[in-house]
């Protein structure tokens, strides 16, 4: 993996763990699908594991695109421009903050953590 | 009690927060801009042209040392700093003198040469993003004990704040992901409460480590206690971190060694670009000269190995450790983070976008309190008092008026005639004349007439500036981009993205102020009535976004 994919992968996993943890909250799983029934409790649950995962391999990418000092640095970097992207679609966009976690879903590098949201989402 | 405890911690945090939030925010912008120091400086000097292919590391360090053999032949410790490094890109030249018997310190100086010629650059004179990074923590016109003690204190009151902030945000979880734009007040709190929290980790270290920077001046007795009281113990507490390198120039001349052969030798250590290597020579020319060699700084632990060589026989005498104790090795690393020296172009970008939220944390504070007032007297039907109209002004002046002091400055780089006596130091007095005159109409025009017409004046003074820049040099924004010079078209197309933000907060206030217009004469007496809903849209009026 090289770098520039690694910092790619970094930005996509966070704002799909980001996007995972705030369809765990009703308030915002409203926001984003009105029509569709709030999700389980059962289902909350998994969606936080799985989004605190993707979080962790956003870590991980960062790590090994600028080593683990900088990447440790970086990361919180990352986190902060994913979830001010996240915030500020929500009110303004709803359907994209989805449309945009489905896209990160395709294109993140890791595929194999991708599917994992996409199929929670669909529950 | 617990309930008790936490309004005297929202007490805390809005006090607190309040009466150093101009000048953390003067701080924060002035820091912001100094992450890409660099990068205005060479902006701001438009002549030097973009670093070309370097001559051979012999070569540079040759004609570096014949030019300072030329300027500063007495003097105690010469540094070259190779080209190639981010903070360096050209080559640099600097000494300085033995301390005088009054602790004053001699004729210190730095030049910056052509790599290939060994002569100064030619260019005009400017304050440059080194001047920016400068104001952050030493401000401007007072003496550095007034400056380090305003900063300092500006940052414990900021550590308050932010600690008090987390005490009070009850929802930080819960809240995480909220922003409900178009509910007046509400919205200035959700605004608030998303840029702290996304940036508290952030704002946590910068804060933190700034202290640390002050230790020294902010706790002096630890070192009166420990060495000496004044000036002899300070220079005695600074002369352990030299230990190794301590030596009396012997007085008798001898030749320098080579320093190629030495790089060499540091090169098969550290691996490194010998090209962002930085040289220091202690009593040059001397029989006890001494020269250490340091890499560039590439992680969060901020300093570097040095290798310290004999200057005559050049045989490695030590190798000092980045950090002599663990003590050390902490306090390096939140210098490093604080300072983000290590940080390649993403990195510098979060950083600056950090930066920028931490002002946008400030000023939505500010804005905070004021809304919450305004809001208040409305609805009592009373007069705003004098502290909130106080505070109404300074929030303008400050919030969209320091921005466009900036600018200026930046214009002012461009206009000032080239052989201007003092021309550095004039670009900084533009930026407090221009300041003063933008506090001095918030105070002059209605709140929301001042707030739409600075936030219009930013927008051009920011959008403009690409264009000046095009005016006044040959190095344009489509030049830039096709010369692949990605430093000025960098920053072109920052001033103008800055242009838009600014355009569209006008834009956005003339509007509701139009919308409001009309509304108003479909109210009668709603003062009387005290409509929340209006109140609120008057409050919005005087303290808008």
């Amino acid at each position: 993996m090289n770098s520039i994919l690694a910092v790619f992968s970094a930005f996509a996993l966070a704002y799909l763990g980001m996007t995972g943890l705030a369809l765990a909250m009703d308030r915002h799983h409203r926001q984003m699908f009105p029509s569709r029934h709030l999700p389980s409790t059962r289902a909350r649950y998994a969606m936080r594991f799985a989004s605190w995962g993707l979080l962790g391999l956003s870590a991980w990418a960062c790590a090994h695109a600028w080593g683990a000092a900088v990447g440790a640095v970086a990361w919180f970097g990352v986190l902060m421009v994913a979830v001010l992207l996240l915030v500020w679609l929500l009110p303004y966009a709803p359907r994209w903050a989805g449309r945009l976690a489905l896209l990160a879903c395709c294109t993140a590098p890791a595929k194999s953590d991708g599917r994992k949201l996409s199929r929670m989402k669909r529950k | 009690m617990k309930e008790y405890f936490r309004q005297s911690m929202d007490w805390l945090h809005t006090w607190t927060g309040l009466v150093v939030s101009w000048v953390l925010l003067f701080i924060f912008l002035t820091g912001t801009a100094g992450y890409f120091d660099t990068e205005i400086d060479r902006w701001m000097q438009p002549e030097v042209p973009a670093v070309a292919a370097q001559p051979p590391t012999e070569q540079i360090v040759a004609v570096a040392l014949a030019r300072l053999r030329q300027q500063a032949p007495a003097a105690e410790r010469w540094f070259i700093h190779l080209p190639g490094d981010r903070s360096e890109p050209s080559l640099r030249i600097r000494w300085q003198s033995a301390q005088a018997a009054d602790g004053t310190r001699a004729v210190n100086g730095n030049e910056q040469l052509d790599s290939a010629s060994g002569l100064p650059t030619a260019a005009r004179a400017t304050g440059g993003g080194q001047f920016l990074y400068k104001m952050h923590y030493r401000l401007h016109y007072l003496s550095k004990d007034v400056a380090y003690w305003t900063v300092g204190v500006a940052t414990m009151f900021m550590l308050v704040a932010l600690i008090t902030g987390i005490i009070v945000h009850k929802q930080i979880f819960v809240d995480f992901f909220t922003f409900r734009p178009g509910k007046g007040q509400r919205t200035w709190l959700d605004a608030h409460n998303v840029l702290s929290v996304l940036s508290l980790p952030f704002q946590l270290m910068i804060t933190y480590s700034g202290l640390i920077f002050f230790s020294i001046t902010l706790m002096p007795l630890i070192v009166a206690a420990y060495y000496a009281p004044g000036e002899p113990g300070r220079q005695s507490f600074r002369s352990e971190f030299e230990r190794g390198i301590e030596v009396k120039p012997a007085g008798i001349a001898a030749p320098l060694t080579p320093i190629a052969p030495l790089l060499n030798l540091a090169q098969a250590r550290w691996g490194a670009d010998v090209q962002q290597y930085r040289i220091e020579i202690r009593h040059p020319d001397d029989a006890n000269a001494r020269i250490s060699l340091r890499h560039a700084i590439d992680s969060p632990s901020h300093y570097s190995e040095v290798l310290v060589f004999d200057g005559v026989s050049g045989a490695l005498l030590t190798i000092q450790p980045a950090a002599a104790s663990n003590a050390k090795a902490v306090r390096n690393v939140f210098i490093g983070l604080h300072v983000g020296r290590f940080a390649d172009t993403l990195l510098r970008w979060l950083y600056f976008a950090f930066g920028l939220l931490g002002s946008g944390m400030i000023a939505t504070g500010l804005v905070l309190w004021a809304v919450k007032r305004r809001q208040r007297a409305e609805q009592q039907n009373g007069a705003a008092h004098f502290g909130l109209r106080l505070v109404e002004r300074l929030n303008i002046g400050t919030i969209v008026g320091l921005p466009i002091a900036i600018a200026a400055y930046f214009w002012a780089n461009r206009l000032l005639p080239l052989d201007l006596p003092q021309r550095g130091a004039w670009e900084v007095h533009v930026v407090f004349i221009v300041w003063a005159i933008m506090l001095l109409h918030a105070t002059l025009r209605p709140p929301s007439r001042a707030w739409i017409e600075q936030f219009g004046l930013a927008a051009a003074a920011f959008a403009l500036l690409p264009v000046l820049n095009a005016i006044t040099t040959d190095r344009h924004l489509a030049h830039s981009i096709a010369a692949d010079d990605w430093v000025f078209a960098g920053f072109d197309l920052t001033m103008l993205g800055l242009g838009v933000v600014f355009l569209w907060s006008a834009r956005k206030l003339a509007r509701r102020a139009h919308t409001a217009v009309l509304a108003t004469p479909l109210k009668p007496g709603s003062a009387v009535n005290g409509s929340a809903m209006l109140a609120d849209e008057r409050a919005n009026q005087a303290n808008p976004l």
